[in-house]
């Protein structure tokens, strides 16, 4: 895991399930407000969405070139943070 | 996207139908260690008191052996699959089977009785006990396997594997058709009299069909998953299958009306290469994970390969003649390595696996996001301590090796049996202590 400005960085694309699910929630009950969580995962965690949704969290998923998936995390209504991560 | 459209975890089948099939299932195998036992003291009494051989293990054909494997076969390897079953078919098809609880239920306990009074009707010779165990098998099977297909059919989409467990299904079906008239033939042989093509016919349906193409489907989805390999290749996930299926048909139909002759031959030289390509996949797989871990499973993998390859050389002899002085032995010795040695050792590794999976899934689940309670929950190797599945491994190996043994020299027959007895408390242990642990946290 690695931790940078306003942006937690966690590759879990070697773990097997359902570590990853674990991990994750462990980062996301903690993580402060206008921070993002950027995932690194080999399949969608459509476990994960929901969990993250019923604890107030908002996705996108973008398909990596490699077939993995990155999935960024951010609290609901936080569009400061959405904003620049789309636009980045 | 969809990345990962075959899995659809909101369909999960409540924890305690899959668990019901998985706790019982170490019972008859421990069932069968207990009789091995009681065959080697009797054979050793025999030769202590009359001062007569051992006559343990002359021939496939024993009632002895019949039942003993049939514990095995029925009581072991069918429950744990369909357990698993109900299990995959909901998770890759997006579809419960029908029925829900009520049918678990009914399969279960049909297939316990089925399986306990093939056993008593063996030992007893009672004719109508031939009879009531056809009934409960057939009735648990067919259930199953029409709820099965049902659910495959109504799947959210199609993937290999469902193809794979829909043949799988079927294969269920003609081998419990052979199955419960060889049983009938036991019980009424003077009526209907005893053919003894139908046991090769029922054989072959069964292991190669029954067990080997839903381990083979099922295998697509977990070896990637949960031991981090690339997928199998796309085109081999669906030919596969299907040229099984029809070797299969090869297989049975020509050693049925063509014993011996060549067409029964290249089925059978078909089959097994088949099941080898796969072996060999498999194991190039399993060296491609990327984490290079201690993994209990992974091992129990490579022991069926080895295992597979072994009993494939092993007819490739028996059919070029090479042990025509060691037939029954060689017969006895192939399906112990098949059985044992590649059957259950997927099965019980897999188990490995699958057990703090789906623990750790349901468990989450009884949470209802209580976020505190989900950071809380025990890790997988809290839920299935490594110690245990190690330990269960090495025994696993031990009762294989005297199980092989035990056919050349039968007065090791005793001991064979309580390593079986010892492995299958070990695995009853491992799964009550995880049952324990889910209805707690059902509880809370």
């Amino acid at each position: 895991m690695n931790r940078g400005e306003g942006v937690i960085n966690l590759d879990v694309s070697e773990l097997e399930p359902p570590e990853p699910y674990g991990l994750a929630i462990d980062i996301l009950l903690e993580m402060p407000a206008k921070t993002i969580l950027n995932l690194i995962h080999r399949k969608e965690p459509y476990p994960l969405y929901q969990t993250a949704s019923e604890m107030g969290f908002e996705h996108k998923t973008v398909l990596l070139n490699d077939g993995r998936v990155n999935i960024q995390f951010w609290h609901k209504g936080e569009s400061i943070v959405l904003r620049s991560l789309t636009h980045n | 996207m969809k990345q990962d459209a075959s899995l659809n975890f909101d369909f999960i089948p409540y924890w305690t139908i899959p668990f019901r099939f998985f706790l019982t299932a170490p019972l008859f195998a421990m069932t069968a260690g207990v009789f091995l036992s009681v065959f080697g003291i009797q054979a050793l009494w025999g030769m202590l008191s009359e001062g007569s051989d051992a006559v343990l293990w002359q021939s496939r054909w024993l009632v002895d052996v019949i039942y003993t494997l049939h514990l095995i076969t029925l009581g072991t390897i069918t429950m744990i699959m369909v357990g698993a079953f109900f299990q995959v078919a909901s998770v890759v098809g997006g579809r419960l089977l029908p029925g829900g609880k009520a049918v678990a239920v009914l399969v279960h306990s049909f297939l316990i009785l089925g399986a306990t009074l093939f056993l008593i009707a063996m030992t007893s010779g009672v004719t109508w006990l031939f009879l009531l165990a056809s009934f409960f098998l057939t009735t648990s099977l067919s259930v199953f396997s029409v709820c099965g297909l049902i659910s495959i059919f109504r799947a959210q989409r199609y993937s290999p594997t469902l193809i794979s467990m829909a043949l799988s299904l079927v294969s269920l079906l003609i081998m419990m058709c052979a199955g419960a008239y060889l049983l009938l033939m036991h019980g009424y042989s003077e009526h209907l009299g005893f053919d003894r093509r139908w046991t090769d016919f029922h054989l072959v349906w069964a292991l190669a069909g029954w067990v080997g193409l839903l381990i083979i489907g099922v295998s697509f989805q977990v070896i990637p998953m949960f031991h981090v390999t690339p997928s199998f290749n796309l085109s081999f996930q669906r030919i596969l299958p299907v040229v099984v299926f029809l070797s299969i048909i090869l297989v049975s139909f020509s050693s049925f009306f063509y014993k011996g002759e060549l067409v029964a031959v290249i089925g059978k030289a078909v089959l097994l290469a088949c099941y080898g390509f796969y072996g060999i996949s498999v194991w190039r797989l399993l060296n491609k994970r990327k984490r290079k871990i201690e993994d209990i499973t992974v091992q129990f993998w490579k022991l069926a390969v080895i295992s597979l390859f072994v009993f494939v050389i092993l007819q490739v002899m028996g059919e070029s003649g090479l042990l025509g002085h060691w037939a029954e032995e060689l017969s006895l010795l192939s399906g112990i390595l098949l059985i044992y040695g590649v059957v259950l050792s997927v099965l019980v590794g897999m188990l490995q696996k699958i057990i703090p999976f789906l623990s750790y899934l349901h468990m989450q689940r009884f949470c209802q996001g209580d976020f505190e309670r989900i950071k809380n929950l025990p890790h997988m190797r809290a839920i299935l301590q490594v110690k245990h599945s190690r330990m269960f491994l090495r025994l696993h190996v031990v009762s294989l090796l005297l199980l092989l043994l035990m056919i050349m020299v039968p007065s090791v027959t005793i001991v064979s049996g309580l390593a079986v007895f010892i492995q299958f408390s070990l695995l009853l242990f491992i799964v009550s202590r995880v049952v324990a642990m889910v209805y707690k946290a059902e509880g809370v």
